[in-house]
């Protein structure tokens, strides 16, 4: 076994050695006092440390960014306007031809707006937290 | 399949939310008050949000997020020495004041150490990083992260040691 560094010692504190070296520091510990004091001091005061600066952890109020509403808003205006412009084309094709594909246009661009808007009222939902109230 | 920008805002929430205590707690030991702390982690939220394309998925979130927060402190200081507040405002957080109160010998044994040893202990302590996250938001590698904390912790026992 190679010799124990005392940051390896404090990497084991830690929990941030590979198993194998972890292995062989526990099963030093066990045979060695000197090596057990040392490593029981280090517990100790990174309790005291763990401890002191838990203290001073508190809830900020503040709020997690959202992807921007005016986005969302300026995207509906789009569809309407496109849905416009399509209805002003329609008009200047046959009556009987134009009215069927009209309506099937019609269903296409409303359904697809109406899914697109419930979509973003659900995902704004979820991503608009206060972090002070959840 | 590449993920989308879009992809991640949405996971944002997720990510950040059960760090923020974390974060609080940590600007706090970098400028020393609520309030002060409290618009860097906002701030930083921003920063982050703003910032999430350059975020590599296969690197520690938290590391990443701790960075932001770090520089924002920074700055924060920066700003304070120029313009520092004119109001009052720490009687809002009373609470968490009479808690940090606890937090304060160790914060002022913190100060007596220099940047590098200071800064790698207050991510571990108040930040709760790991030594990938340590890694990360200080841009050394792990072996570096394991002395330097060593040498820290030596560094630190010896403040208290003096005292």
């Amino acid at each position: 076994m190679l010799p124990i560094e005392p940051a390896e010692l404090s990497a084991f504190l830690d929990g941030e050695l590979p198993a194998r070296r972890a292995e062989e520091i526990r099963a030093a510990l066990a045979q060695d006092p000197v090596l057990r004091q040392s490593y029981e001091l280090l517990v100790a005061r990174d309790g005291d440390w763990n401890a002191q600066a838990a203290a001073a952890m508190f809830r900020p109020r503040v709020r997690i960014p959202r992807a921007p509403v005016a986005g969302r808003f300026v995207a509906a205006a789009a569809v309407m306007l496109g849905l416009l412009l399509l209805r002003i084309a329609l008009k200047a094709l046959p009556p009987l031809y134009g009215a069927g594909l009209e309506a099937m246009l019609l269903a296409i661009v409303v359904g697809w707006g109406l899914r697109h808007i419930m979509q973003t009222t659900d995902a704004d939902r979820r991503r608009y937290v206060l972090a002070s109230d959840s | 399949m590449s993920r989308k920008p879009d992809d991640d805002r949405d996971d944002f929430q997720q990510w950040v939310q059960p760090l923020l205590e974390q974060a609080a707690g940590y600007a706090y030991s970098i400028v020393g008050n609520h309030a002060d702390a409290e618009d860097a982690v906002q701030e930083a939220l921003w920063k982050a949000y703003r910032g999430l394309h350059s975020y590599d998925r296969a690197r520690p979130f938290k590391g990443w997020w701790f960075a932001i927060v770090r520089n924002c402190c920074l700055d924060l200081c920066q700003q304070r020495r120029t313009r520092p507040r004119t109001v009052p405002i720490e009687h809002a957080h009373q609470v968490a004041a009479r808690a940090a109160k606890a937090a304060e010998p160790f914060r002022e044994a913190l100060a007596q150490l220099t940047p590098l040893l200071r800064e790698i202990l207050q991510l571990r302590y108040f930040g709760g990083c790991s030594y990938r996250d340590l890694a990360e938001a200080l841009a050394i590698p792990e072996g570096t992260v394991m002395s330097r904390l060593y040498a820290a912790r030596q560094a630190l026992a010896a403040v208290y040691g003096k005292d």
